[in-house]
């Protein structure tokens, strides 16, 4: 009764925070770019009415939980330019993830000492290196590359652009670089800590072999402490898919998001960005959801 | 002997070489960051060439020219006071705000653990760099700071500083974890005098890193909003229609060119 009741706070808690977004969202973009204040006899009054905002806020706000999203400025509908770019997007999160978690734990495991000290600085320093590289840099790199080898017959990739498959591979690679090399840094210390660990020791003593040690006894627990960092690397994605997108000009939500900002449709903006911050709390919720699992399936094991 | 610590020696020398070029960059280069380079005819063995800026590298211009025909290497240098400038000011403000705030966390009071949670989420879900682009262009900042560059550290600095607020909180908590501040409660102190004569001087290591790594990061923002075209310093139009000229010269500004 009282874990249900404790679910039920926390479902709760969460979902208030999700509308919280939502409106603070909505009201960032519903501030008209005018808008300013007057000092008048003393007083410091505004040049739009405060009201006014608040109407146009609540207004977006509802038609948003309506699912009535409108028109945009150019007059498309924003459920069809959301839906193509939300799909877009999702594809290029989705395969950017799992890129960086399979490259990141190979990476960790290749970097973790084992008991063995021998390049360890300079194996820490090849992950390190990476993470302070500027996302910018990095799209920018593969953009080169990209072109290099075009420019010898070589038509793997595409620059920029969307449509066929090779236009999403360089967008994937640049946006799963940064989370792999993070992923990379929790494995390789969550498996040193593990090497530590009296079973292991125990199972090193009675002759076990390295590979069945690191599959069997070590990467079975070091692998809930990954999963547990799993949700740092959510903003890092989201802020990062911003560049990639617009880099790559890949027509995802991002891309959407800057052409309407810059367009000033500022109604259209704050819908877009309620459904990017979606995919924040999507991603969140299932790490989250992971982890709580692979909590209870250890907690019945050990029972 | 005592061992000499590499990185570190690498690093001041890196980082005094970066504060050398922002003092006194007229010895770093000759060439004026405000000079161009015009198009202009050269005439060797009877050919005539047309130089049009951009310039690719050469000896005069090592590193080239933009597309306005200035010379790319004067720009990063005389660029780097703004910028070094900007993104140690944003640094210090977000730790500013952060120490405070993870401080009163850490002490339980009422509502703050819950407003940096909740900062924290909602700037991973809308991203930083959206939100400055945004309110960046309303009047009202324009008015209060008079200066674009000043509107652009405040967004930054008032926006982003929940990450650092979340990091510093978990190392308090470590400290309050520890017995020694029992033993000060325990001779009568009170909890400002606790945050003052024990956790600060305890999280001065930890701030310091925190601060490096904060500097980068909004160093990466910045680059993300030169992308973006975000003029940090402020931009004019030209007389002859070109948008966007910086009026003082940043590094974040020569992307969003």
């Amino acid at each position: 009764m009282i874990g249900q009741k404790r679910v039920l706070r926390n479902i709760f808690s969460k979902v208030l925070v999700l509308f919280a977004f939502t409106y603070i969202s909505i009201f960032i973009f519903s501030i008209p770019q005018g808008y300013s204040w007057e000092i008048i006899d003393g007083r410091f009054v505004s040049t739009y009415p405060l009201y006014m905002i608040i109407k146009r806020c609540n207004n977006t706000f509802i038609s948003l939980l309506e699912f009535n999203l409108g028109y945009n400025m150019k007059g498309k509908a924003l459920v069809e330019i959301l839906f193509e770019a939300f799909k877009k997007t999702a594809l290029l999160l989705l395969s950017s993830i799992v890129l960086a978690f399979v490259l990141g734990l190979l990476k960790g495991i290749s970097d973790s000492s084992r008991g063995n000290k021998n390049y360890a600085s300079f194996k820490v320093l090849t992950s390190v290196m990476p993470i302070s590289m500027p996302d910018v840099l990095i799209a920018a790199m593969m953009q080169s590359f990209a072109i290099w080898l075009i420019q010898r017959d070589i038509h793997i990739f595409k620059v920029a652009g969307s449509g066929t498959l090779a236009h999403s591979f360089l967008p994937i690679i640049a946006l799963s670089i940064l989370p792999a090399f993070y992923i990379a840094r929790i494995t390789s210390l969550a498996v040193n800590d593990c090497y530590k660990k009296p079973y292991v020791i125990t199972a090193l003593g009675k002759g076990c072999s390295s590979m069945r040690i690191l599959w069997n006894h070590v990467m079975r627990n070091a692998i809930k402490s990954i999963v547990e960092g799993l949700p740092n690397i959510t903003s890092i994605i989201i802020s990062n898919t911003l560049i990639v997108e617009y880099m790559f000009s890949y027509p995802g939500l991002t891309t959407s998001l800057m052409n309407h900002i810059t367009m000033g449709d500022r109604r259209s903006s704050a819908i877009i960005i309620v459904f990017i911050g979606s995919f924040y709390f999507i991603l969140n919720g299932l790490f989250h959801c992971i982890s709580k699992l692979m909590n209870i399936s250890y907690r019945r094991e050990a029972i | 002997m005592r061992k000499i610590n590499i990185p570190l020696l690498i690093g001041s020398i890196i980082l005094i070489f970066i504060f050398g070029m922002c003092l006194y960059p007229e010895y770093f280069t000759e060439a004026d960051p405000y000079g161009r380079e015009r198009t202009q005819y050269t005439y060797e063995n009877g050919k005539s060439t047309l130089v049009i800026p951009p310039i690719p590298p050469n000896d005069e211009y090592p590193l080239g020219t933009d597309h306005r025909g200035r010379d790319l290497k004067s720009l990063i240098i005389y660029g780097s006071k703004l910028t070094i400038f900007s993104a140690l000011t944003v640094a210090i403000i977000r730790l500013i705000i952060a120490l405070s705030l993870s401080i009163a966390a850490a002490y339980k009071v009422r509502l703050t653990n819950g407003f940096i949670d909740f900062f924290n989420t909602m700037f991973s879900a809308f991203p930083l760099i959206a939100a400055v682009i945004v309110l960046s262009k309303i009047v009202l900042f324009q008015d209060i700071f008079e200066n674009t560059t000043y509107v652009n550290i405040f967004l930054l600095s008032a926006l982003g500083w929940s990450r650092l607020a979340h990091m510093l909180k978990a190392k308090i908590d470590e400290i309050l974890m520890q017995d020694f501040i029992e033993g000060e409660i325990a001779i009568g102190k009170n909890k400002l005098e606790i945050a003052v004569q024990n956790i600060l001087p305890h999280l001065i290591p930890s701030m310091i890193v925190l601060f490096c790594m904060e500097t980068a990061m909004v160093l990466l923002s910045l680059s993300q909003l030169g992308v973006f075209g975000l003029v940090f310093s402020g931009g004019y139009e030209s007389a002859i229609g070109e948008i966007r000229v910086p009026i003082e010269f940043d590094w974040s500004s020569m992307l969003s060119l």
